[in-house]
């Protein structure tokens, strides 16, 4: 049961690719456009780097959650999974994991290539990957509990910024924190394994409050 | 289609539900019975409550006093045995537009716990008229192929419970001999049938009316 809700959720963003791909175009974006503003050397840009990519990457992830479960609710397609003998938690947690595999994966892996961009030194490269791949998790679950409290609203999306940045600014913090002291060659375990704490806090605990939230709004 | 018949114990019990929109109560005390073989018609103006009390009756919606109940069991408790036993179709059909209609009856009756067999599956959709657009994204369908999609899935759910919100909506007059010998059939194999419906409909013998909102019904 779950294994169709995978299948049908990772063929409907391969049909519609071209709403994929936006949260990617937006971050490469972003990333483009900062050696263009603050200017293009070496020294500026690794300095910057961290914190500019955190900040594409945390809009970018935004942007992708927020229509995550709009149009199931639109179209009726809701009902069917409220109605479906599997326990709802297991569902959101699906949902969350196929928006992950296609907006968090892909923006982690375009990350490393935005921190080569931005002069960042190579020894942060990898630390950033994890973080990013840490983050992002984070940055779903969070999100998914946003889309699922405004998904009645119309036009949701703005109540939803405000509901959610809050949320997403630890990941902030500690995300560029790592990165800076790997860049500093200092040990980035310490903000590291606070990412990994909070991916898998919100990982076990985010869908609990989601899943209730879809069913209210759908009584 | 398999011509296996249900199990003859299964009954859906409405006890004594009322339903309360804003600050206007749509109907109080409705109680109602459907055991194995039954089709149950709800009747009632625009506005009487006739797809809250179905949506109750699946568990989308809870009722502001009384009970719903699945063999004995009360909802909330028994939604995952009344899911189990649901076949749901709901004035909206549920279809993801860029998918065709098989890709949507295949994850539709995947989520529901239904083997998936693409023959079937196909051979329903042709009976339902459905040959020429099999792979066409649903978005392409005029509404009431739509609708055909979506009692497709039904028709191939397997379950004992259909509850139907306004199933013949904008189909053919020439398919809806069709669609009522499927709802009869269902009803004759030992199945349990709630429906609305505008226009008067051929269920044959099991068929009984609950009129909503001319006093307690």
């Amino acid at each position: 049961m779950l294994k169709a809700l995978l299948w049908r959720d990772l063929l409907l963003t391969y049909r519609r690719r071209g709403e994929w791909l936006l949260p990617l175009v937006f971050l490469l974006g972003v990333v483009l456009l900062f050696p263009l503003a603050i200017g293009p050397g070496e020294k500026t840009l690794s300095q910057v780097a961290a914190g500019a990519g955190w900040i594409a990457a945390l809009l970018a992830s935004l942007l992708a959650v927020e229509r995550l479960f709009r149009e199931d609710y639109e179209d009726g397609a809701q009902s069917l999974l409220l109605l479906a003998p599997v326990s709802l938690y297991a569902m959101v947690q699906v949902r969350v994991l196929a928006h992950w595999l296609v907006t968090g994966l892909p923006i982690s892996v375009l990350s490393m290539l935005l921190g080569v961009l931005l002069y960042l030194p190579a020894n942060a490269i990898p630390v950033l990957l994890v973080a990013m791949l840490l983050g992002t998790i984070t940055f779903a679950q969070l999100g998914a509990l946003g889309a699922a409290l405004t998904v009645s609203l119309g036009r949701g999306g703005l109540l939803m910024v405000f509901l959610v940045l809050p949320m997403y600014v630890p990941v902030l913090i500690f995300g560029v924190s790592a990165v800076e002291q790997a860049a500093g060659d200092w040990a980035a375990t310490g903000p590291l394994a606070l990412l990994a704490a909070m991916a898998s806090l919100a990982t076990a605990l985010a869908p609990l409050a989601t899943a209730a939230v879809l069913r209210v709004v759908s009584d | 289609m398999s011509a296996a018949s249900f199990p003859v114990g299964n009954t859906l019990v409405v006890d004594s539900v009322s339903a309360i929109r804003g600050q206007r109560s749509l109907f109080m005390g409705v109680s109602a019975g459907v055991k194995a073989g039954d089709i149950l018609q709800l009747g009632g103006a625009n506005g009487a409550g006739k797809t809250t009390l179905l949506q109750m009756m699946a568990g989308l919606t809870r009722p502001h006093s009384g009970c719903i109940r699945w063999n004995g069991a009360a909802l909330p408790a028994a939604q995952l045995a009344l899911s189990q036993s649901l076949a749901w179709l709901g004035h909206q059909n549920g279809l993801k537009s860029a998918l065709t209609p098989l890709e949507n009856l295949r994850w539709a009756l995947g989520v529901a716990g239904v083997a998936w067999q693409e023959p079937e599956a196909i051979r329903e959709l042709v009976a339902l008229g459905l040959a020429a657009v099999l792979e066409q994204p649903v978005a392409t369908l005029s509404a009431g192929q739509k609708r055909r999609v979506a009692l497709a899935r039904v028709f191939l759910s397997q379950k004992p419970l259909w509850v139907l919100d306004e199933p013949l909506t904008a189909l053919d007059q020439h398919i809806i001999p069709l669609v009522e010998a499927r709802l009869r059939e269902h009803a004759a194999r030992g199945g349990l049938l709630v429906l609305t419906a505008h226009q008067p409909m051929a269920l044959g013998e099991a068929h009984r009316v609950l009129q909503l909102g001319d006093g307690d019904a």
